[in-house]
């Protein structure tokens, strides 16, 4: 076995078992936490995949931004933080239903897609990346940024206190 | 330099028997950062909190550590060695493993950081080159946020709570002008290689055309690790300490250490960015095996080693001093000679990189003795209203200047130079009139 | 707001986070989203509570919604022990009231008695009660001072502040031996003279130096645009409020009253000496700091007086004759001096033995420190410290 496919084993069983923590722990702020072992073995895939710009971008944002706010969300709302509840929410059978048909299809593309392999060591992926964001996928990227744009200033409309 | 046996041959031929030969990289990593954790980052954090303290000392008319070794030296050392002592407390209803955890989700990060720092010439002297480092280091740095809430929660203790909860929003709010101000030198570079961009720093280091964007990083980077007009996260009264209250032992002491750690990292990083470096000034051209180079680290070593223990006698007065200042020409000698003996390009380069830290970490320094702290709003609307707008024009007229070829950025950076004289100016004839009045 | 509650089995993803056990009902009004105010215990271990004040605070966030100082923690029953010494033994435990300036102490207890019994005392204890009360002012302003910067996070004003007090005490200490709990001013007088030769020598050197170093010292803080910042316009005592409530000391005088009782109700010699009332007009912390500074300034200046009034009045009496065991008459007295932190009184009630009947301490800090909750109110938690700090209570006077 060489140290890819331990590695990659390794991850695969973190990234999994650390996302079904997520889902079944107790404690939203453990819950959150297992988000970021979740994250953190993703992030390890694309390391593995030698895409290390993808895998820093995981860390900077999905850790390092987005945990971090859902942490500061549950301390503000204070209560629900050590208190127990149900596991699972009531939606858990739509919810499943709806993850496991996506995981059927993922199933599906994964068995019949005609994956290339290629012989050539692959590119500098971030100069890849850039260049693809402002040539070809311009218009998603532009799109994505006006969206946000527009979430940002909800944002503010929403948390703005009307009164003063 | 070829030793006969290197890292990578002795830990492949200890794996080689176990048939795990695919994993000699990953444990000479792994060997590698340990090596840099015990041999760089233990010692000049330890001596790094030895200088604060001295100076510190010095700013407040004291003496500052003088009892564990020359000048106190090992001062340090003995605290470290006290807080192992320490019983590890656990609060009574504290969530027992966040709460054992959170300090190492603070410390490790800070260590991290260095995997891809350059502190020299060559490749000897960085751990790995990635050529994302400083998307990485962005990245990495973010962690110790999740560190301090999680201990703030985790405590069980309002204050503790209150400190996490500032901090959180102290962390997420100055790195986005860190960012922005980060983003000039790879524009200018060409690349996100820390090595990278020093290296092209060689004519011109980057904080002359980026000012501003160095004086931004450097503000925001301060209140990123929630230094002193920053330090609200832990502003000890109000907040007792903050998040790290209840914490003791050595789990306080991971706290701590990550701290200077920190502190270190963000002058590192502002050298290596901005202040090209270890490349020397005006000397950029020259290879740095000359012998002007070499003569010119030499002085430069000579003054502030010598400043420093001049300030030294100053304070302590010749009584106290006087046994150990035989230590101050010996080792400037030692490492002259090792300086002049060796000439090792890398070894030289090291040193200027080092130095260059030293003296922004001496800023640190000077700003812990000498400012109060800021209030929450009001450091708040300083990040978001001030920094972040200035990052952005900073970084839209360096892009524009980049893509263009018109030099808006050098413009803005011209601006902000009679900006700052204007300051200057201003400040000293206040000064002046407050002289003439009293 | 009695919007209808709309079935709950339907929720929107961001209210309900907490699940069914989070008790806001959904209501589709996200203002009407309360966040939990916390309450929380500042003290009577904080750092910058001052001793051992202890507040009850609640926050809204980093705001203060209300702010109830609980006190007691270092009551030791003072007045109740007076009834139980004589009026000359008493003076020892003044000592312990206001321990960082315990001549004032001293001074207050010592002038009800003397007005109680109609003791005279001579002119030379006068001069030398003058001399230490001001240094003792000077050392007790520097504290404050000091303590202030250190609660706002500037360490560096502390350690300069300590410094210059540290030539103080030893003046003091030359003088009755004693760094905090002097004992100084007795009851018709002083213990003994101040000394001559090298104090002399001493204090006037202090007179010298000592106001640069407080300009220096002072520029640390008052230049400093974060102090401004973090002291300007917070914290604001109206002057109607500040009378109200009876404070005295800096805090009225920071907010532009112009009470001092060593000039409204004047006593000992302060009548023949110049000197100013200092006020701010503003009433923010910021005032009640430059009030104290300008007051060590004006301390020196008076100092500066006594240094030649040492040498015009001669040495000789300083203790009234038939002070040890003094018996006043039945009747009752009050009297008050202004210490560093006020009006300092004491009011006394005399059955006609040796021992008072009643001790009443009228202590500046508790008074200025009960205006806290009026003020407090509406700032956050960092400006709570700063408020706190520019009243300056001392908790052995506060709670007796």
């Amino acid at each position: 076995m060489s140290a890819h496919q331990l590695a990659f084993l390794v991850l695969g069983v973190l990234i999994l078992v650390s996302a079904l923590m997520v889902v079944t722990v107790r404690n939203l702020v453990h819950a959150a936490l297992f988000l970021i072992l979740c994250f953190a073995g993703v992030a390890g895939l694309y390391v593995l995949l030698q895409a290390e710009f993808l895998a820093v971008a995981q860390v900077l944002i999905y850790i390092g931004a987005i945990t971090v706010l859902i942490l500061f969300g549950i301390m503000l709302t204070r209560k629900i933080t050590g208190g127990a509840q149900p596991p699972l929410a009531s939606h858990w059978k739509a919810a499943g239903a709806g993850a496991g048909a996506f995981l059927l299809l993922l199933l599906y593309v994964a068995m019949t897609g005609q994956w290339q392999v290629s012989d050539q060591p692959p590119m500098d992926s971030t100069t890849t990346l850039g260049l693809a964001l402002v040539t070809r996928y311009v218009l998603p990227f532009e799109l994505a940024s006006v969206v946000l744009l527009a979430a940002l200033v909800g944002a503010v409309l929403l948390a703005r206190d009307e009164t003063r | 330099m070829n030793l006969p046996i290197t890292l990578t041959g002795i830990v492949e031929g200890a794996l080689a028997p176990l048939g795990l030969q695919g994993l000699t990289p990953l444990v000479v990593y792994l060997l590698d950062a340990l090596i840099i954790l015990l041999l760089l980052i233990m010692p000049v954090v330890t001596i790094l909190i030895w200088l604060l303290r001295k100076m510190l000392g010095f700013i407040q008319r004291r003496l500052g550590p003088m009892r564990v070794g020359p000048f106190g030296v090992l001062q340090t050392i003995a605290d470290a060695v006290k807080l192992f002592h320490k019983e590890d407390l656990f609060p009574a209803n504290a969530d027992r493993v966040v709460f054992a955890l959170a300090p190492f989700l603070v410390f490790v990060p800070a260590v991290l950081v260095y995997v891809v720092i350059p502190f020299g010439q060559g490749d000897g002297f960085v751990t790995k080159d990635l050529s994302v480092g400083l998307v990485y280091l962005t990245a990495v740095t973010s962690i110790s946020a999740i560190g301090i809430i999680t201990a703030g929660w985790s405590s069980d203790n309002k204050w503790s709570l209150l400190g996490g909860l500032r901090s959180a929003a102290q962390l997420v709010s100055y790195e986005l002008p860190m960012t922005l101000a980060l983003l000039g030198p790879p524009l200018m570079a060409g690349t996100l290689s820390l090595s990278g961009i020093v290296a092209a720093q060689q004519s011109v280091w980057f904080v002359v055309p980026q000012a501003l964007g160095f004086l931004i990083y450097f503000i925001a980077a301060l209140a990123e690790i929630a230094h002193l007009p920053f330090d609200l996260p832990e502003a000890e009264s109000e907040l007792v300490a903050g998040y790290n209250v209840e914490y003791s032992g050595m789990r306080f002491g991971l706290f701590f250490l990550g701290e200077f750690a920190n502190s270190f990292t963000i002058c590192l990083v502002a050298t290596v960015l901005f202040l090209g470096g270890w490349h020397l000034p005006f000397l950029g051209g020259l290879p740095l095996t000359s012998w002007q180079t070499g003569l010119a680290t030499v002085a430069t070593m000579a003054l502030l080693g010598g400043g420093i223990w001049y300030l030294n006698w100053r304070r302590a007065g010749w009584t106290s001093a006087t046994r150990w200042h035989w230590l101050g020409y010996v080792s400037a000698a030692i490492l002259a000679a090792i300086v002049l003996v060796a000439g090792l390009v890398g070894f030289i380069s090291v040193v200027i990189t080092l130095v260059k830290t030293s003296l922004l970490v001496f800023v640190l320094m000077w700003l812990r003795g000498t400012l109060p702290r800021v209030r929450v709003d009001q450091l708040m609307s300083f990040g978001w209203k001030a920094l972040v707008p200035l990052g952005l024009v900073n970084f839209l007229a360096l892009a524009f200047q980049a893509a263009t070829g018109i030099p808006t950025g050098w413009v803005l950076n011209l601006l902000f130079f009679v900006f700052v004289g204007w300051l200057l100016l201003f400040a000293w004839r206040k000064r002046w009139a407050y002289s003439a009045v009293s | 707001m009695a919007t209808e509650t709309k079935q709950t089995s339907e929720p929107d993803g961001v209210l309900r986070l907490g699940g069914p056990g989070l008790a806001a009902e959904p209501t589709g009004d996200i203002h009407e989203i309360e966040t939990d105010h916390l309450e929380v215990s500042m003290g009577p271990q904080h750092p910058s509570t001052h001793g051992v004040l202890r507040l009850k605070v609640k926050l809204d966030g980093e705001w203060v919604t209300e702010v109830q100082p609980e006190i007691g923690y270092l009551h030791r029953g003072v007045e109740k022990i007076a009834e139980n010494r004589t009026y000359f033994q008493f003076l020892t435990i003044t000592d312990r009231l206001d321990y960082v300036a315990a001549m004032a102490c001293n001074a207050a207890y010592a002038v009800a008695v003397e007005k109680l019994a109609g003791l005279t005392v001579p002119p030379r204890a006068e001069l030398c009660r003058v001399i230490v009360q001001e240094l003792d002012r000077i050392a007790s302003h520097l504290v404050s001072v000091g303590t202030y910067g250190l609660d706002l996070g500037a360490t560096s004003p502390f350690i300069y502040a300590f410094r210059d007090r540290e030539t103080i005490l030893d003046l003091l200490e030359m003088v009755c031996g004693a760094r905090l709990t002097y004992s100084y001013i007795r009851v018709g007088g002083v213990a003994r003279d101040l000394p001559e030769g090298e104090w002399r020598t001493r204090f006037r050197q202090f007179l010298d130096e000592f106001p640069p170093m407080l300009d220096e010292q002072d520029t640390l803080l008052s230049e400093n645009e974060i102090f401004l910042l973090r002291t300007r316009g917070v914290g604001v005592l109206p002057p109607e409020v500040a009378v109200n409530y009876g404070t005295s000391g800096p805090v009225l005088r920071g907010s532009g009253v112009a009470y001092d009782v060593r000039r409204s109700k004047p006593y000992g010699l302060y009548p023949q000496l110049d000197f100013n009332v200092v006020t701010r007009p503003t009433g923010d912390c910021l005032a009640r700091y430059q009030v104290r500074v300008e007051e060590m300034r004006q301390s020196v200046k008076i100092l500066r007086q006594c240094d030649q009034l040492l040498d015009e009045i001669p040495p000789g009496e300083v203790l009234a004759k038939g002070a040890r065991g003094v018996k006043p008459a039945a009747g009752e007295a009050y009297a008050s001096v202004e210490s560093p932190r006020g009006e300092m009184g004491v009011y006394l009630i005399s059955d006609g033995s040796n021992k008072p009947y009643r001790l009443k301490w009228r202590s500046p800090s508790f008074v200025n420190l009960s205006v806290l909750s009026a003020i407090g109110r509406g700032w956050k938690v960092a400006d709570l410290v700063a408020i706190i700090g520019s009243i300056d209570p001392v908790f052995g006077d506060v709670d007796r």
